[in-house]
């Protein structure tokens, strides 16, 4: 699931905006896909779906600030960067504050736009890579038996072996074939690597 | 006698019956002198011949003769004196109508000439001289059509032509004249042709109503129209400048967005032609289409001269309907259009019409704005008759209230809070100048729907 194809969604009600912020996406070697209403993006919106959404603050029907909301009850992580045309600014003040990435007054310089664009992509693509790490992460933790999880948390918290037979009441032979089968199934590399992980499974 | 025969032959009986009396009285006094001479000669040479008797028969003759033509005379010369008197009344009796008819003439508020079957005037009132600008008496010898507008000179010579020709007895027309001064004046022109008694064509009697000042009137009237249409117009693109910045910059944007991935591919090195070619195609289109928005602003603030010409009713819509979406948008009202089709053409001052349909979308956008999910604004043109058009303008907003709806068409009456209130009146007349009507009607499903009419261009032509 990792690394897979990013795409650009843009939706504006302009076509003539539509379009030409399609073909600038593909100068610069990125995949767009573009939308005339919140509720077309909604319809071809599917969550694994890695990228980003460049969203019209005003269109016709549903808003993007609306899209923007319905976006987030749906729990997507989708990153948001919003165009507002003259004397939208207080709605791009609001559309910041429920989360979005940023937003740019039209007309707009195209770097900037490429700039929040990859920005935006490579938020998605590390927070998605999180999302994937903690999923895997909570498998793992899944697959351990008590005992082991018990043997895990104590070694994590820095006992030494005779320590933590002598805490569970088994012998240090045990609490050696236990370790070696959480670093086993933790997939660990070091005991620091194992740390990591129950700290993060943690928070 | 009867009066009419009395004047028509007075002037005619006396002078008969005076010949008649002379004749009569000289064959008479002939045969008297001739009787008397024979008497006298007979007397002189018989006088003792005769008897007595002979003698009185004679001069009882004489006597007699002398009574009869005394009497004849009496009676005769009472007849004259009749006629003469008679002659006297009917001669008094013209001339004062005559006199009544000159000052009728000479006083009708109409301009009233005559003139000779080739134009020629030979006389005309006072009404005519003011009309034409001269001085009483000075128009006498000139040529009608020589006082004729340029413009209305052929018809005016076309058309005394064919009354000279009897192919016209009578004919109403509108001409212009040129004054004296160089102005023009304008009027309702009546000619005919009189007839001799044996039917020829005599003359031409020419009246013409005097037009000028009801057409200067309405020409004010028209102007202070155009000029408050224009406050109205300059008033309602101001308020919607955020809506028809953003039409412009919409293309703009577009443009530049197209122009800087064009240069990011040449950069690359990786475009073909093709797609270049395209790209440039579509910012010249997107340069068009700022273009036309300017236009149709550029028409709605100009201050120009009202001049009515044939034009398609749905294409003067449509074109403001576009200047209308994007404040629809803004307002997240949905604008629905509805055009009948085959459109009609209507004879009407386009950019006029296009405010009215302009100001009665904005009020509906307006009367909408907030109800979310009642509807659309929907405007329809519908050809009501071959000779009418109608334009309906239906919302779905709050309504005209009782109280409201007395004073919605009177100026200076709002209910919003920025605006001159003057949109519907300006309407109402605008239309109205049109010949057609506006007026509104409360849906039964709620909302209220404006509508007005528009003459077409066939029914126009029928007026």
């Amino acid at each position: 699931m990792i690394e897979r194809k990013q795409t650009v969604f843009v939706v504006d009600d302009d076509e003539a905006v539509r379009d030409s912020l399609a073909l600038l996406i593909a100068s610069v070697g990125l995949e767009a896909e573009t939308f005339a209403s919140a509720l077309e993006f909604l319809d071809a919106y599917h969550p694994d779906r890695s990228g980003c959404l460049v969203l019209d603050i005003r269109l016709p029907g549903m808003s993007g600030i609306e899209l923007q909301k319905r976006l987030g009850e749906m729990g997507s992580i989708l990153p948001i960067i919003f165009i507002t045309g003259h004397g939208d600014v207080p709605m791009a003040v609001k559309a910041m504050r429920s989360g979005a990435v940023d937003f740019l007054q039209k007309p707009f310089e195209d770097q900037e736009l490429l700039d929040r664009i990859q920005q935006s992509l490579a938020m998605d693509a590390s927070h998605r890579r999180e999302l994937v790490e903690r999923h895997q992460l909570a498998e793992r933790f899944a697959a351990l038996t008590p005992r082991e999880r018990e043997v895990m948390e104590l070694v994590a918290a820095g006992l030494a072996n005779k320590n933590v037979a002598g805490r569970l009441g088994i012998s240090q032979r045990t609490v050696e074939i236990h370790r070696a089968r959480v670093m086993e199934k933790m997939n660990a590399s070091s005991l620091a690597h194992l740390v990591r992980m129950v700290i993060a499974a943690g928070a | 006698m009867a009066g009419k025969s009395t004047a028509s032959r007075g002037s005619l009986y006396p002078l008969r019956n005076a010949v008649l009396f002379t004749g009569a009285y000289l064959v008479l006094s002939f045969f008297y002198f001739w009787l008397s001479g024979a008497f006298a000669a007979r007397l002189a040479r018989s006088v003792g011949e005769l008897r007595r008797l002979e003698l009185v028969e004679e001069l009882g003759f004489v006597v007699l003769t002398s009574l009869l033509l005394f009497a004849f005379s009496w009676k005769y010369l009472g007849h004259i004196a009749d006629d003469i008197a008679e002659c006297q009344r009917i001669e008094e009796h013209l001339r004062q109508r005559e006199e009544l008819f000159e000052l009728e003439f000479e006083n009708a508020p109409l301009a009233i000439v005559t003139c000779d079957l080739k134009g020629r005037v030979s006389s005309a009132n006072r009404a005519a001289c003011h009309l034409l600008g001269f001085a009483n008496g000075e128009l006498a010898g000139l040529r009608l059509t020589d006082l004729t507008h340029p413009d209305d000179r052929p018809r005016s010579l076309e058309m005394i032509a064919r009354l000279a020709r009897g192919e016209v007895t009578r004919y109403t027309e509108k001409r212009r004249y040129l004054r004296r001064d160089g102005s023009v004046a304008h009027g309702m022109l009546h000619a005919a042709v009189v007839h001799g008694t044996e039917g020829e064509s005599r003359m031409l009697v020419v009246q013409v109503e005097d037009h000028t000042a009801r057409l200067e009137a309405e020409q004010e009237a028209d102007q202070l129209r155009e000029r408050l249409a224009h406050v109205g117009r300059l008033s309602t693109l101001g308020e919607m400048a955020a809506g028809i910045a953003h039409e412009i910059n919409q293309p703009l944007t577009a443009i530049t967005i197209y122009a800087r991935a064009c240069q990011r591919m040449i950069r690359a090195g990786k475009t073909a032609e093709p797609q270049l070619v395209e790209a440039l195609d579509k910012v010249s289109a997107q340069a068009k289409r700022a273009g036309e928005v300017i236009r149709r602003l550029r028409s709605l603030i100009r201050k120009h001269d009202s001049h009515r010409e044939s034009v398609d009713v749905n294409e003067l819509v449509s074109d403001v309907v576009q200047l209308a979406e994007t404040e629809s948008r803004l307002r997240g009202v949905g604008l629905r259009v509805e055009l009948e089709e085959p459109s009609v053409a209507v004879v009407a001052d386009g950019v006029q019409i296009q405010q009215v349909v302009l100001n009665l979308l904005r009020n509906g956008m307006e009367a909408m704005e907030g109800s979310e999910g009642a509807g659309d604004l929907v405007l329809r043109t519908a050809v009501r008759r071959e000779s009418e058009v109608e334009v309906a303008v239906t919302d779905r907003g709050t309504g005209v209230s009782e109280e409201l709806e007395e004073q919605l068409f009177h100026p200076f009456v709002t209910t919003k809070d920025s605006g001159m209130g003057i949109g519907l009146s300006i309407c109402r007349s605008i239309v109205e100048s049109h010949g057609g009507k506006l007026w509104f009607t409360r849906n039964l499903d709620g909302g209220t729907t404006f509508r007005f009419t528009l003459p077409t261009a066939i029914g126009a032509a029928h007026d």
